[in-house]
C-alpha cells in the first residue's frame, strides 16, 4: 500500500493510480480517494493545488488537423490498394531517374467511338469509382498536370485528363480526352498507358502526344522521343499481333472507319525529338527570355515570369532529357529564383533583387 | 472539482467498437471505411507533431491502413489498438525520415511538436497564475522525447504499458523517462522561480482542449 499520506505534489503526479484517477474516474478509484480525503485533511491542499494547475494547462490544438476531404481520399486510396484486382507493389516513390528522349507518336482517332468493352471489368469498376483524380482544362491555354510518380502532361485547352493520385498496380493508367503531351518517367516494371476512349498507348518513359477529342474523326498518337506501343483496347489480350509500334518522328493514325491503325513519317518538325532537343537546351550563357521563349515553343505553354525584372538574366545549364518541369526547376536554381506550378500553369520570381550578370 | 474531458481528438475517447472490429475482420470493406474515419484524425494529430510534412505523413498513414487490412486477422481488439496504431505510425514516420535523411540532428533524433496553453478560468489566485506560466514556458522547451511521453500520458492519457509500447521501450523506462521530464523540469524552473513554487508546479497534466 503506497503511503500517499508522505506525499508530496510531485509524488502524486508521477502515480499512476493517481493520474487515472483523474483523467478516468471509475467508481473503485473514485471510492478510494474520497475514503482516503477523510482519513487525510492536512494533504488535501496539496491535492486541489496539484489538481487546478493540472486543469489550468492545455495542449495548444493543431492548426492543421485532417480535412473531412483529405480523409474521403486517404479512404479511397486504401480501398484502391486493399481491393482484391489490385496488385500491390513496393514502389511508390519512384526515385528520379534519368528521362530517356522518346518518339513522339500522334495517333489521331477518329468520330464516335464504340463504348469500350473492357475484357477487365474490375479495372473498369476501379476506374468509375472515386479514387481518381480529373483536371478539366476549360481555359484557352496550355495547362501542366504532373503525376506521383514525376511524369507529366502538357494539357491543350478543351481537353481533360483523369488520373490517379498514386500509381499503384502493375500499371500506371491515364484518361485522356482531347489532346495532351506527355513526358513519361521511365519505369520498366510499371508501363504508362494512356487510354483515349478505345485507344491504348503504352510507353515504358518518352516524351509524346496524344490527340483524342471526342467529336473528332481521328485519333493520333505522336511520338516525340522513345517508343510506344498503340493499340485498340478491346483487343488488349492480342495486342501483340495488332499493335503498332512508333519510334521518333513516326506517327500513327486511326480512323474509325477503316478500323485500322496506320503508321506513317511525322514531316513537321518535332522540337523535342532528342537530337534537335540536346542542341536547343544545352544553354550556354543564354539569356532568360530566350530560354523561356524555347520552352514556350517547344511545349506550346506559356510561363508567367517578370520579363522586365528577369529576362536579362543569363545561365548554363543542361536541360535535354529532362521533364517540363525539372527544366523549369533548374533554370529557377540557375538564376537563383523560385518557381511553382499552380492550377496548372508555371510561375517563375524571383526571390532575391540581385541581378546575375 | 472539475474532471478534465478528453477532446475528441485523443485516440483515448474514442472506444474501440468489437462489433466494428469484427466486422472489419470478417473482411468488411465498409466498415474498414467507418475505421479510417474514425482513426485517421487523431493518428494525423500525433503524426503531425513528430513530422511536418503533410503529404510525407499522409503517405505513412495510408500505408498503415493498407497494413492493419492485411494484418487484420493477427490483430487482437480491445487494448491493444490504441497504442498499436501509435507504435507503428510512429515507426514507419522515423523509419522513413532516416531513410530519406530527413532525420533532424538533434539529441533525440526528432522533434516533437507540442506547445501549451494556460486556460485561466481554472486559476484561483495571482500566485497560481504566474506558476502557470511559468510552468508552460518550462515545459514548452523541454527535449522531444520528454515532451512526447508528457503528450503521450497526459493528452493522451495512455497507461504506461502503452506507451513503452508506442516508443519502444521497456515499462520501466517509460517510468524513468517521465521522471526525467519530472526532473528536467525542476531544474529549468528552478533556474527561474522560487523553489518552493517547483513543489506546486509540478502537477502537470496535459488536458485536450474542448
Amino acid at each position: 500500500m503506497k503511503r500517499y499520506e508522505l506525499f508530496d505534489v510531485d509524488d502524486f503526479i508521477t502515480d499512476e493510480y493517481f493520474i487515472d484517477w483523474v483523467l478516468n474516474p471509475q467508481p473503485a478509484h473514485h471510492a478510494f480517494w474520497e475514503d482516503w480525503k477523510q482519513k487525510h485533511p492536512d494533504q488535501l491542499s496539496k491535492l486541489n493545488s496539484a489538481i487546478r494547475v493540472i486543469n489550468a494547462l492545455a495542449v495548444r490544438p493543431l492548426q492543421a488537423e485532417l480535412t473531412t476531404e483529405e480523409t474521403d481520399e486517404l479512404i479511397s486510396q486504401v480501398s484502391a490498394r486493399i481491393a482484391p484486382d489490385t496488385v500491390q507493389k513496393n514502389s511508390f516513390l519512384i526515385s528520379k531517374k534519368l528521362w530517356m528522349a522518346a518518339a513522339i507518336v500522334l495517333i489521331t482517332m477518329g468520330g464516335i467511338w464504340f463504348y469500350h468493352k473492357s475484357n477487365d471489368v474490375s479495372n473498369h469498376q476501379a476506374f468509375t469509382a472515386n479514387i481518381f483524380k480529373e483536371f478539366n482544362n476549360t481555359s484557352t491555354k496550355s495547362k501542366i498536370v504532373r503525376f506521383a510518380d514525376g511524369s507529366l502532361a502538357v494539357l491543350k485547352p478543351k481537353s481533360k485528363i483523369k488520373y490517379p493520385r498514386r500509381f499503384t498496380g502493375s500499371t500506371r493508367t491515364v484518361h485522356l480526352e482531347g489532346e495532351a503531351f506527355f513526358e513519361i518517367q521511365k519505369n520498366h516494371n510499371q508501363p504508362f498507358l494512356v487510354i483515349s476512349q478505345d485507344m491504348v498507348t503504352q510507353v515504358v518513359g518518352t516524351s509524346f502526344t496524344v490527340k483524342a477529342f471526342g467529336n473528332e474523326t481521328e485519333f493520333k498518337v505522336i511520338v516525340n522521343t522513345g517508343k510506344v506501343k498503340v493499340y485498340r483496347k478491346t483487343e488488349a489480350q492480342k495486342q501483340l499481333e495488332k499493335s503498332i509500334m512508333l519510334i521518333p518522328h513516326q506517327q500513327a493514325v486511326y480512323s474509325k472507319a477503316i478500323k485500322v491503325i496506320k503508321r506513317d513519317t511525322v514531316q513537321t518538325k518535332l522540337l523535342l525529338a532528342t537530337e534537335i532537343a540536346n542542341q536547343s537546351f544545352t544553354l550556354n550563357k543564354v539569356k532568360l527570355n530566350e530560354v523561356i521563349a524555347k520552352l514556350e515553343e517547344a511545349y506550346h505553354v506559356q510561363i508567367n515570369y517578370d520579363k522586365a525584372q528577369l529576362g536579362e538574366l543569363t545561365l548554363t545549364a543542361q536541360l535535354a532529357d529532362l521533364p517540363l518541369d525539372q527544366k523549369v526547376e533548374l533554370v529557377c536554381k540557375a538564376i537563383n529564383a523560385n518557381c511553382n506550378f499552380s492550377n496548372g500553369e508555371i510561375y517563375i520570381s524571383s526571390h532575391h533583387n540581385q541581378i546575375n550578370k | 472539482m472539475r474532471l478534465p474531458t478528453p477532446s475528441t481528438n485523443t485516440l483515448h475517447s474514442i472506444q474501440t467498437d468489437t462489433a466494428l472490429w469484427n466486422a472489419v475482420v470478417a473482411g468488411d470493406e465498409l466498415s474498414y471505411t467507418k475505421f479510417i474515419q474514425r482513426y485517421a484524425k487523431p493518428l494525423f494529430n500525433y503524426g503531425y507533431r513528430l513530422c511536418v510534412d503533410r503529404d510525407f505523413l499522409k503517405d505513412c498513414i495510408q500505408d498503415l491502413f493498407v497494413d492493419i487490412w492485411n494484418r487484420r486477422e493477427n490483430i487482437v481488439v480491445g487494448e491493444q489498438f490504441k497504442w498499436y496504431l501509435f507504435k507503428s505510425l510512429r515507426n514507419s514516420i522515423l523509419r522513413e525520415q532516416a531513410k530519406l535523411g530527413r532525420q533532424q540532428p538533434l539529441p533525440d533524433g526528432y522533434h516533437f511538436l507540442v506547445e501549451f496553453d494556460v486556460e485561466h478560468r481554472q486559476i484561483v489566485s495571482e500566485m497560481e497564475q504566474e506558476l502557470i506560466i511559468k510552468v508552460k514556458q518550462t515545459l514548452d522547451h523541454l527535449p522531444a522525447r520528454q515532451k512526447e511521453i508528457l503528450y503521450l500520458r497526459y493528452f493522451e492519457s495512455l497507461s504506461f504499458i502503452d506507451i513503452s509500447q508506442i516508443m519502444g521501450i521497456s515499462k520501466q523506462s517509460s517510468h524513468n523517462l517521465l521522471q526525467k521530464a519530472y526532473q528536467s523540469f525542476r531544474e529549468k524552473w528552478e533556474l527561474v522561480g522560487e523553489p518552493s513554487v517547483a513543489f506546486i508546479s509540478l502537477a502537470i497534466f496535459f488536458i485536450a482542449d474542448n
